[in-house]
C-alpha cells in the first residue's frame, strides 16, 4: 500500500494518506507526545441517507428514517457477543456517532492498540441482526429519542431546520421517530449495511501514538475486499426559499432558547470557502465582535450559551446563531440589523485581521489532541477537503473573499426558531 | 514523559508546573479556594467574571476580546466551581505556544501579564467599585446560568439530588449562591470583596504545556497572599434515606440516587473502582443489565465523588418504568454487595480506569483537574501511580467498599406534571 506524506510547515506536523487494496482510504497522523491513540472507522452514511440508488440496481429506494443510527447501535452486536465486551478486555474506550452525513465507530486507548484495532475492523465488517436483537434495541433508542425531546438545544435546532427546509431530509430527527424506528427490520438493516458499509465508501483514521507498519499490517490482516459498488444519494429538489420565518415550541425551560440564521444555496465547498465562512462567523459572532457586544449590552444573550456555526453538507447550508435569550425576536432583529449594516458599510480591515489571527491560533490548538485531529480528518475526508490546505487557506485569506460570503446572506431567507417556557 | 513539578510558595499558595513542549498550547491559571458560606457565595461568585471581563490596560470588553483574538485566539476566562464545601474561583489564560506566534510574541509573558494584572489590580474606579456596565451584565448572566441549569433536566435532577443530600449544610449551597442573594447584590457590596477573597483563599497556581514559568517571580508575587487552609472532603454523617418525587411536563423522567460512605483518602481509589464495576464502562453491571438486558434506559451511570463521600447513580427512563428502574439498579447494587462480581468484571473496570488515568497527561485541562483534586486529599499521587495502586485491588476489596454504602437520597423527576 502506497502512502503519501502530507506535511504542514505552519503546523509542524505531517500525516500519511493512502488507499488500501481493499478500497479503504487510510489516514495516519502520528503524534509523539501524549499517551493515547484515537482510531476512527467511518462510513459516508448518515441520517440524511434515507433514499439512495445502488450502481447495480435500476431505481432508487426509500427506507424508514433513523436506520443509520439504529445500525450504529446494532453493529456492536455480533453472533459471538458484543464488541463492547471485547473492548473491555483491552481497556479501550469505545463509542460510535451517527451524524447527518456519516457514521463513525471510534476508540481511544493507551495500551493494546493493535488488539483494539482488530476488534474495530472486525465488528464493523461483521453485521449480525436478528428479529430479537433488533426488537430489543427499540426500548433503548426510544429512550434516547425521549431524552432529546426534552433538550431545548436539540429541539430548537431541528425546529429551525423544519422551518428552513421544505423537503431535504436534513430536517428530520437524526435518530428517527418512535414510529419510524418501529418499522425497522433486520432486512432493512442488512440492506443499508450492504449498500453503505462498503470499504470504497469508508475511511480509517488513526491519530496519536502508533507504528505505521504495524497499523498497515493489521489492515492487511483484517480488511475484507469489498465488491465494486457506488451509491447515489438521492435528495428531493430543495427550493432556495424557506418554509416559514418563525417556528415556536413550548418546553419545561426557565428562559427562552433561540436559533436564528440564513439559508444559503448549497454548493460544493473548498477549503477557501470554508476559511472565508469561518472568518465571517468570527467577525459576526465571536465575543470580540461588535454584534456580540451589542447583544450582550442589550441583555439579549449571555456568554455561556451564545454560539455561532456554519452548518453545511450535501444539499444544505446555513449560517446560524443561537443561545438563551429573554427576547429572541429582539436578538434576531439585532443580528439582522448588524448583518445589513456590515453589508452596507463593508467589513473593516481591523476586524478581518484579528479574526484571521484568531482562526489560525484555534486551528493550531486543535492539533494538540488525538481526538480532535481524528474527528477533523474524518469530517474533511468525507467532504473531499484537506486539513493543512484549510490552515493554509486561512493564512492566505483575503478580505474580499469574506465580504463575498457576507453578501450572500439574504434577509428573506432567514428563520427564527424559539423554545419558550410552558 | 513530562511530570508535574510542585513548588510551595507559602503556606497558602502552591505552584504546580507541568512543562510539555509536545503541546502546541499553554495554559496559566490561578484557583482560589474558599469555604462556601451563604453570606459570601454570591458575592465571591461574581468576582472572577468581573475581574476577567476588562482590565486596566483594556478597560473595554470588546477591546480586550480583540486583543485576545489578535493574540491568535487566546482565551482569558473565569470559573466558579463547587468542590465539596469549597468554592473554587479561578482566572485562567490560554493560547498557542510562542513558537507558533508568527508575530514573535512571548505568549507566556502576554498571557501571564493579563492574568496577574486582573488578579492583583482589577479594573475599578477611584472609589474601589467595579464598572457599572460590567456589574449589570455579570449579575444578569449569573441568574441566567441558574435558569439554564433548570432547563437541562439531567443537570437539574443531579442538582436537586445534591441539594437534598446536603440540605442546610455548606455543601448544599449553590456554587453561584442563592438566587435571592444574587438578585440583592449591589456594586457597593463588592467594595473590598476582592481583597477579602485574595487574603482569605488558598491558592493553587498552574502553568501547563509549552511554557516555562519563572518560579522565583511567581514566588515573589504570591508571597504575601492567601490563607493556609486544610482542605478536605465533606464530613460523613450517617444518612437517613430521603425519597422525593417532583413532577414536571417532560417527555422522559429522571431517576437520581445518592448513597454515602465514610472513605479515608487512602481508600478513594477502591471506591472509584467499585463505582466502575457498578456503572461506568460498558462492561459495568448497570450498562449490561439495566440498559442492555432490560432495555430500560439509554443511560444509567454511577460516579463516586470522594470529596463528597458520596456515590451518585443517574438514569433517564420512561415515567411508567421509574419504579422498575429503581428496583433494577438497586438489584445490581445488591448483587455487588453479595459478592457477585466476576474476575472479568473487576479486570475490565480496572483496565477502563487505567486507560483513563494514563490519558490524563494528554490534556492540559485534565492535568489541572487531577492535581487540583490532590489539594483535597493532600497527596502527590500521579495518575500513573494511581493506576498501579488500583490494579492491586481484589474482588473482596470492591465488595467490602460496596457494603459500606448507605442509601441517602432517591430523587425522581416525574414526567407528565404541570
Amino acid at each position: 500500500m502506497e502512502l503519501q506524506k502530507i506535511e504542514s510547515a505552519r503546523a509542524g506536523d505531517f500525516y500519511y494518506k493512502g488507499r488500501h487494496p481493499s478500497g479503504l482510504d487510510v489516514y495516519l497522523y502520528p503524534k509523539e507526545n501524549g499517551s493515547s491513540t484515537r482510531a476512527v472507522f467511518g462510513t459516508k452514511y448518515g441520517s440524511i441517507d434515507s433514499c439512495f440508488q445502488r450502481s447495480d440496481e435500476p431505481a432508487p429506494e426509500t427506507v424508514p428514517e433513523g436506520i443509520a443510527h439504529y445500525l450504529e447501535h446494532k453493529l456492536f452486536e455480533s453472533e459471538d457477543g458484543d464488541a463492547f465486551a471485547r473492548y473491555a478486555e483491552t481497556g479501550a474506550n469505545a463509542n460510535a456517532f451517527t451524524g447527518f452525513e456519516s457514521t463513525c465507530y471510534v476508540f481511544s486507548c493507551t495500551d493494546r492498540l493493535y488488539d483494539s484495532l482488530r476488534i474495530l475492523l472486525d465488528f464493523v465488517q461483521s453485521p449480525y441482526f436478528t428479529e430479537e436483537t433488533v426488537a430489543k434495541e427499540q426500548g433503548i433508542i426510544g429512550q434516547e429519542i425521549k431524552m432529546y425531546e426534552d433538550s431545548p438545544g436539540w429541539r430548537v435546532f431541528f425546529n429551525y431546520l423544519q422551518a428552513m427546509y421544505h423537503r431535504h431530509p436534513v430536517k428530520n430527527d437524526a435518530a428517527g421517530t418512535i414510529e419510524s424506528i418501529a418499522r425497522i427490520t433486520p432486512e432493512y438493516l442488512y440492506r443499508c449495511y450492504n449498500t453503505f458499509y462498503n470499504l470504497n465508501n469508508m475511511v480509517l483514521v488513526l491519530s496519536g501514538k502508533f507504528d505505521v507498519d504495524k497499523v498497515l499490517g493489521v489492515c492487511d490482516e483484517m480488511l475484507k475486499p469489498s465488491p465494486t459498488l457506488s451509491v447515489r444519494r438521492v435528495f428531493p429538489e430543495e427550493p432556495d426559499t424557506i418554509v416559514k420565518p418563525l417556528i415556536e415550541q413550548r418546553l419545561s425551560v426557565a428562559m427562552p432558547v433561540f436559533q436564528f440564521g440564513y439559508k444559503e444555496s448549497a454548493k460544493k465547498l473548498n477549503e477557501h470557502d470554508l476559511a472565508a465562512m469561518s472568518a465571517l462567523l468570527t467577525i459576526l459572532g465571536s465575543d470580540a465582535s461588535v454584534t456580540f457586544r451589542r447583544l450582550l449590552d442589550s441583555g439579549l444573550i449571555n456568554e455561556a450559551s451564545f454560539s455561532r456555526d456554519y452548518f453545511e453538507g450535501s444539499g444544505y447550508a446555513t449560517v446560524m446563531f443561537g443561545g438563551e435569550s429573554r427576547d429572541p425576536e429582539a436578538a434576531a432583529e439585532l443580528i439582522r440589523g448588524e448583518v445589513a449594516r456590515l453589508q452596507r458599510e463593508g467589513i473593516s480591515e481591523d476586524d478581518f485581521r484579528w479574526a484571521k489571527r484568531s482562526l489560525y491560533g484555534e486551528s493550531i490548538a486543535s492539533l494538540n489532541h488525538a481526538v480532535s485531529i481524528g474527528s477533523w480528518i474524518t469530517d474533511f475526508a468525507f467532504k473531499g477537503l484537506e486539513l493543512f490546505t484549510y490552515i493554509d487557506a486561512l493564512a492566505e485569506l483575503t478580505l474580499p473573499q469574506v465580504q463575498k460570503k457576507l453578501e450572500a446572506l439574504r434577509d428573506d431567507r432567514s428563520v427564527l426558531s424559539v423554545i419558550r417556557p410552558i | 514523559m513530562s511530570e508535574i513539578m510542585t513548588y510551595p510558595i507559602s503556606g497558602a499558595a502552591v505552584l504546580k508546573s507541568f512543562i510539555d513542549p509536545g503541546f502546541k498550547t499553554m495554559r496559566v491559571s490561578v484557583n482560589m479556594l474558599t469555604p462556601l458560606t451563604r453570606p459570601t457565595a454570591a458575592k465571591y461568585a461574581i468576582l472572577p467574571p468581573l475581574a476577567g471581563r476588562a482590565t486596566r490596560e483594556y478597560p473595554d470588553y470588546t477591546a480586550l476580546g480583540q486583543k485576545l483574538s489578535y493574540l491568535y485566539g487566546a482565551s482569558f476566562g473565569s470559573g466558579v466551581q463547587k468542590i465539596g464545601e469549597y468554592q473554587a474561583l479561578s482566572l485562567s489564560a490560554g493560547g498557542i505556544a510562542s513558537r507558533y506566534a508568527f508575530g514573535g510574541e512571548d505568549m507566556f509573558a502576554e498571557l501571564s501579564g493579563l492574568l496577574l494584572g486582573a488578579l492583583f489590580d482589577p479594573l475599578r474606579d477611584d472609589g474601589g467599585l467595579f464598572p457599572e456596565d460590567g456589574f449589570i451584565q455579570e449579575k444578569r448572566q449569573m441568574l441566567e446560568q441558574k435558569d439554564a441549569e433548570f432547563s437541562d433536566k439531567m443537570v437539574y435532577a443531579h442538582q436537586r439530588c445534591y441539594e437534598l443530600l446536603f440540605e442546610d449544610r455548606p455543601a448544599g449551597l449553590d456554587r453561584l449562591g442563592a438566587r435571592e442573594d444574587i438578585e440583592a447584590l449591589t456594586r457597593e457590596d463588592l467594595r473590598g470583596a476582592w481583597e477579602e477573597l485574595i487574603s482569605g483563599a488558598r491558592f493553587e497556581i498552574f502553568t501547563l504545556g509549552d511554557c516555562r514559568p519563572d518560579v522565583e517571580a511567581i514566588r515573589e508575587r504570591f508571597a504575601g497572599v492567601g490563607r493556609a487552609r486544610d482542605l478536605g472532603p465533606v464530613p460523613y454523617e450517617e444518612p437517613e434515606l430521603r425519597r422525593v418525587t417532583e413532577c414536571q411536563p417532560v417527555a422522559q423522567s429522571k431517576l437520581t440516587m445518592a448513597l454515602r460512605a465514610e472513605v479515608p483518602a487512602e481508600e478513594r481509589l477502591v471506591f472509584q473502582l467499585m463505582s466502575a464495576v457498578l456503572g461506568e464502562p460498558t462492561s459495568s453491571k448497570l450498562f449490561q443489565n439495566v440498559r442492555e438486558k432490560q432495555s430500560l434506559c439509554y443511560y444509567c451511570d454511577s460516579a463516586f465523588s470522594w470529596v463528597n463521600n458520596a456515590l451518585f447513580i443517574e438514569s433517564g427512563v420512561e415515567t411508567e418504568n421509574l419504579d422498575r428502574a429503581e428496583e433494577a439498579i438497586l438489584g445490581q447494587l445488591a448483587a455487588l454487595q453479595r459478592g457477585e462480581v466476576t474476575k472479568e468484571e473487576l479486570e475490565y473496570a480496572k483496565l477502563y480506569m487505567c486507560n483513563s488515568l494514563r490519558a490524563v497527561k494528554d490534556s492540559l485541562h485534565r492535568v489541572e483537574s487531577w492535581y487540583m483534586s490532590r489539594a483535597f486529599d493532600r497527596s502527590e499521587m500521579s495518575p500513573g501511580q494511581a493506576a498501579d495502586i488500583l490494579m492491586k485491588y481484589t474482588v473482596d476489596d470492591v465488595v467490602e467498599a460496596a457494603n459500606r454504602l448507605r442509601p441517602a437520597v432517591v430523587y425522581k423527576l416525574k414526567g407528565g406534571g404541570e
